[in-house]
């Protein structure tokens, strides 16, 4: 370990956002501090089994739902699906590493105000955020870019693509993934294991854990800490960054200098920590002036239809995310919304299913349908979700965590137009199944969230952004924030690549600034 | 009795008689749940997740696992969760389905139903013995995976040709 009384550069969180910039400094000649707030678990300890993985790799601390979204009341104290492990939420993500569209990032400006929502343009257009794309991308091996071959289809994405195209659909693909479809960067091809979620076994799956996160190791220059909890941001008093003080694994307390802090901890622990490092410089939280820290908190509004076929899918065999119907992710108000959604093909595993499909089920009608396990094929809607200013995250007044500080409360109240949106998207993807036969199509919402953006979002106006386009805290020099909490809008398409490509952006910003 | 036996036994009853609020009258009363009892449950497990299937075998051991008669609290859930369940009519077990249906019908927002009904979902669908009945394979590392085994399999609909399965979508 470096002196802790050594200014460093201080990364907090080592996943998509964390992991990508400790590899380019650290290859770049930079020595980096990481702190990660989970232990490290090697892929080959993985559980292939829903309840094991859930239980080895989430973030288990409490948390509070609040709000009328379904979290409040089904999951109460854990309103959002994240990792706490070395390689953060890139262990159980499915890969999908989409693009979004160059509308998506001018959403103000195209969509127009919008009662009850804060919409907001990107301080960065698509063309500007192309080239870290497209380093992303290779990367992290994207198929159907870079000369990557896609995926051969699966049972599960040849039904979406019958029955996508049997609608009139044409924009279907199987490409777009971060898994190896051939052995490539030191990890191998894709087995078509299954559920993807539980952690890759065999690291065809792109994550920090087995790509960055070595790489920066290999250097010499990462000095990673897991189980290292950041509970402060400090700054000395001209204002800029000085220190972040951590928690180790048994609660003892470390004070690392720093030159500069780069907050890499997801979209509800990032504001979380700014909150929690007030300050009399900072009376309402660390760069928080503009009152935006927590504010604008988007997940991706998610949906899930699922059919029953009549004849077998085996849709737990291969890739858990196998492919995508893009069609509705166009703009389109006439369909009643703002923005769109992906039509995501997702695998499930029995117990996952029943639990969440109907969170109350039970009975005959309820208990057949997962007997015809085999038969059945579903997907995920991954719609966009406007933010809304009261959507956010607060701490706590009462639950505290195991170092007695005060957990994230996330509160949702979802925008009237999110009612139209998955109305649709159950009309559409029931049609979608109905269209190759499905006898038996069921809706449902899984409760709490996987993705999370918005939070400390970018933008010019230091009265209305928490970061610039740089991702500088505008009132905090030395500070950078990451993660999908930059966010001004969360697009239709999962936030993955976009949080490396911005993270690569940073780094190269960071690197030159060395 | 073997020695380790004794205070979990004494710290049984007493927390069964806390439970119960009965002082040490509650030394009279059985703490083990009754074969008539657990028959009781193992139905009422499988009305919430009814397999024809499905011997009783998997359902009855989610029960003996739930309410193990070393848990006096637990045994004196359940029994007052049998005694609500033969309330109003015949005996539960007595009951063809759509009856053992319809009387849990109105106790499924109960805590100690829903607790049951959790326990219940996540035994049978977790159990890889029920699951591999309905079609599921589950892990499937040691085989390497499904690449050579029928990841690809869906002989009943057309299969895209060529890249007309992965045209780069946005």
């Amino acid at each position: 370990m470096a002196d802790l009384n050594e200014p460093a550069l201080v990364i907090i969180g080592s996943g998509a956002s964390g992991g990508t910039i400790a590899e380019v400094l650290t290859a770049r000649g930079l020595p980096v501090v990481l702190l990660e707030a989970g232990p490290r678990i090697e892929p080959g300890e993985f559980h292939q089994d829903d309840l094991k993985a859930f239980g080895q790799l989430s973030w288990l601390e409490p948390r509070v739902s609040s709000g009328s979204w379904s979290a409040t009341a089904l999951t109460p104290d854990r309103p959002a699906w994240v990792v706490r492990a070395l390689g953060g939420t890139t262990l159980h993500w499915n890969g999908l590493a989409y693009r979004p569209q160059a509308h998506e990032l001018k959403a103000l400006s195209t969509y127009g105000n919008i009662a009850g929502a804060t919409l907001a343009d990107w301080p960065l257009s698509l063309a500007d955020l192309a080239p870290f794309h497209a380093r992303a991308e290779a990367r992290m091996g994207v198929t159907g870019t870079h000369g990557i071959a896609p995926h051969p289809p699966s049972a599960h994405y040849k039904l979406l693509w019958n029955g996508a195209r049997r609608l009139g659909y044409t924009r279907i693909s199987n490409a777009g993934i971060a898994i190896n479809s051939a052995d490539r960067d030191g990890r191998p091809a894709c087995q078509q294991l299954g559920f993807c979620n539980q952690g890759c076994m065999i690291s065809a799956k792109w994550s920090t854990l087995v790509s960055d996160i070595p790489k920066a190791e290999a250097t010499g220059r990462l000095d990673l800490r897991t189980q290292a909890t950041a509970v402060r941001i400090e700054h000395d008093a001209a204002g800029h960054v000085s220190a972040v003080i951590y928690a180790d694994a048994k609660g003892a307390i470390h004070r690392q200098r720093a030159h500069r802090v780069v907050l890499a901890a997801n979209a509800i622990e990032t504001p979380r920590l700014l909150l929690l490092s007030e300050s009399n410089r900072h009376p309402r939280g660390l760069a928080n002036g503009s009152g935006q820290v927590g504010r604008n908190y988007m997940r991706h509004l998610a949906a899930l239809t699922y059919a029953a076929m009549p004849q077998p899918v085996n849709m737990h065999r291969g890739v858990v995310t196998p492919g995508t119907v893009f069609d509705e992710a166009r703009h389109d108000p006439g369909r009643g919304f703002a923005g769109g959604y992906l039509m995501e093909a997702a695998s499930m595993a029995p117990v996952s299913l029943a639990l969440l499909l109907d969170p109350g089920g039970w009975g005959r009608d309820y208990a057949a349908f997962f007997e015809r396990y085999d038969h059945l094929a579903g997907m995920l809607m991954n719609g966009e979700e406007l933010p809304v200013a009261d959507n956010r995250i607060t701490l706590d007044e009462k639950i505290r965590d195991a170092r007695g500080l005060p957990v994230a409360r996330v509160h949702v109240d979802e925008h009237p137009q999110s009612a139209a949106m998955l109305a649709h998207f159950n009309d559409r993807s029931a049609a979608l199944y109905r269209a190759v036969g499905a006898t038996d199509v069921r809706h449902g919402r899984p409760p709490s969230a996987a993705h999370n953006m918005g939070t400390a979002r970018m933008g010019r106006d230091p009265a209305n952004a928490v970061v610039d386009a740089d991702q500088r805290a505008h009132e905090v020099p030395g500070l950078y924030i990451a993660d999908g909490s930059v966010f001004p809008t969360s697009t239709s398409v999962n936030p993955t690549l976009t949080i490396v490509a911005l993270a690569l952006r940073l780094a190269d910003h960071l690197a030159a600034r060395a | 009795m073997p020695a380790s036996v004794s205070p979990l036994s004494r710290r049984a009853l007493l927390a069964g008689a806390a439970l119960l609020g009965m002082g040490m009258s509650v030394v009279a009363q059985p703490l083990m749940l009754s074969e008539a009892e657990r028959r009781t449950l193992t139905l009422a497990a499988r009305t919430m997740f009814p397999h024809p299937l499905l011997s009783d075998a998997p359902y009855r051991g989610i029960i003996d696992f739930a309410f193990p008669d070393s848990d006096a609290a637990k045994v004196a859930a359940a029994r007052g969760a049998v005694a609500r369940l033969d309330a109003g009519g015949p005996p539960f077990a007595a009951r063809a389905e759509a009856a053992r249906h319809a009387a849990l019908a109105p106790l499924i927002a109960d805590p100690f139903f829903q607790g049951l009904r959790v326990g219940v979902l996540i035994g049978l669908y977790a159990d890889l013995g029920v699951t591999r009945r309905f079609g599921y394979q589950g892990p499937s590392i040691k085989e390497g995976g499904y690449s050579e085994r029928g990841f690809d399999a869906l002989p009943w609909l057309p299969s895209p040709k060529g890249l007309e399965a992965s045209r780069w979508p946005i």
